[in-house]
């Protein structure tokens, strides 16, 4: 065993929780290493004094004799029975996948209209025109979730706005710089 | 009390029986106790901690699924309300740096002999240089004899960490101290 993994054990050994093996191939370079057994020594003597210091101060006061009486009045002022939380950590966790789902969606979404045309499609120059509306409706609608969609048209209470299949033209002045080239299947 | 008698005052604490809760802190209120004494360095606020970390347990209750045990599970809490202890104390520190020194408050310790009590000052200095996570393995280790498995429940982290935490604080100790006591 070399010093390095010598070293890297010696407070698992000082706890006793190597396995047999690795505790004896430990003290065996220990045995056989000065410094490491001087390193080991320090450590024992310094863990030691530790323990004896921590359980000193932990040993310098005992809990007052009101301290049960105050955690059932810190109890009583929070004023909610543990039950209650019972059904936290399940809607956190739906919360969390409702979010993921969203984000997930989004993501396949913006990745999936930013694809370019297929090789061999049919490509022309159009025009210059802003990039098509994409609001977070339309995620809905590309995921085809009926039950979601109806959710959002009751709420909404004015129907769902169809996408329009084509991007709607928008008329610019000459502009300096080179046109967007974009697919004629685009939609 | 046997592991049948403590799950049923869970059970009840769990259905809102402060009472049988109120024997649960009965019984690991001087263990709690002792632990934040150790985390906090003896500070009059190690009360106050282990109180939280009761009131927490109790409105936490419904999330203790029983696969460890029940102190280990208290001793979670107590680490985080400690965390969040540590850090309010950072904030405040902030503002009062300039007029006050960084030593850790001090509860008064027994009479002791005074070369005694220097040994105790020194080696308490020597643990208050250690970041609050490896403090807390530490206090664990040689105040509950916890293992590292338990340990490793009551912080929520792999054995392979406690055990590193471990390590990495008793390298800082032992530098340390060989520093302290080569002044």
């Amino acid at each position: 065993m070399e010093c390095r993994d010598a070293r890297k054990n010696l407070s698992a050994l000082l706890d006793g929780a190597l396995e047999p093996d690795a505790a004896e191939a430990v003290r065996d370079h220990i045995g056989s290493c000065a410094a490491c057994a001087a390193a080991f020594e320090t450590m024992r003597a310094a863990d030691a004094e530790a323990r004896t210091a921590l359980r000193g101060v932990a040993e310098s006061a005992q809990p007052s004799g009101r301290f049960t009486a105050r955690v059932l009045a810190g109890i009583a002022r929070q004023g909610r029975a543990p039950s209650a939380t019972l059904w936290r950590p399940r809607v956190r966790r739906l919360a969390l996948v409702a979010a993921a789902v969203v984000i997930i969606g989004l993501g396949i979404w913006t990745i999936v209209s930013n694809l370019p045309g297929r090789e061999g499609d049919d490509v022309t120059v159009t025009s210059v025109r802003p990039a098509p509306p994409r609001p977070t409706v339309l995620v809905l609608t590309t995921l085809e979730l009926p039950s979601v969609r109806g959710l959002v048209e009751e709420l909404l209470g004015n129907g769902f706005p169809e996408p329009s299949a084509e991007p709607e033209e928008v008329d610019r002045p000459q502009l300096n710089y080179a046109p967007t080239v974009v697919p004629t299947h685009w939609g | 009390m046997d592991a049948a008698a403590e799950g049923a005052l869970i059970a009840a604490a769990r259905r809102g029986d402060r009472g049988a809760f109120g024997i649960l802190v009965e019984r690991y209120r001087d263990r709690l106790h002792r632990v934040a004494l150790g985390l906090t360095r003896g500070s009059a606020d190690a009360e106050d901690l282990a109180q939280e970390a009761f009131v927490r347990a109790y409105g936490g209750l419904g999330r203790f699924r029983g696969d460890c045990a029940f102190y280990t599970w208290l001793f979670g809490i107590l680490l985080n309300v400690y965390r969040r202890w540590v850090r309010r104390r950072a904030r405040v520190r902030q503002h009062v740096v300039n007029t006050q020194t960084d030593a850790p408050d001090l509860a008064p310790l027994p009479n002791r002999q005074a070369a005694a009590k220097d040994e105790l000052e020194r080696a308490l200095s020597v643990i208050d240089h250690l970041p609050p996570k490896l403090r807390e393995v530490l206090v664990l280790r040689h105040l509950e004899e916890m293992s590292y498995v338990e340990m490793a429940r009551a912080i929520g982290c792999r054995v392979g960490t406690v055990r590193s935490r471990l390590h990495r604080a008793r390298e800082q100790l032992a530098a340390r101290w060989q520093r302290v006591r080569g002044e």
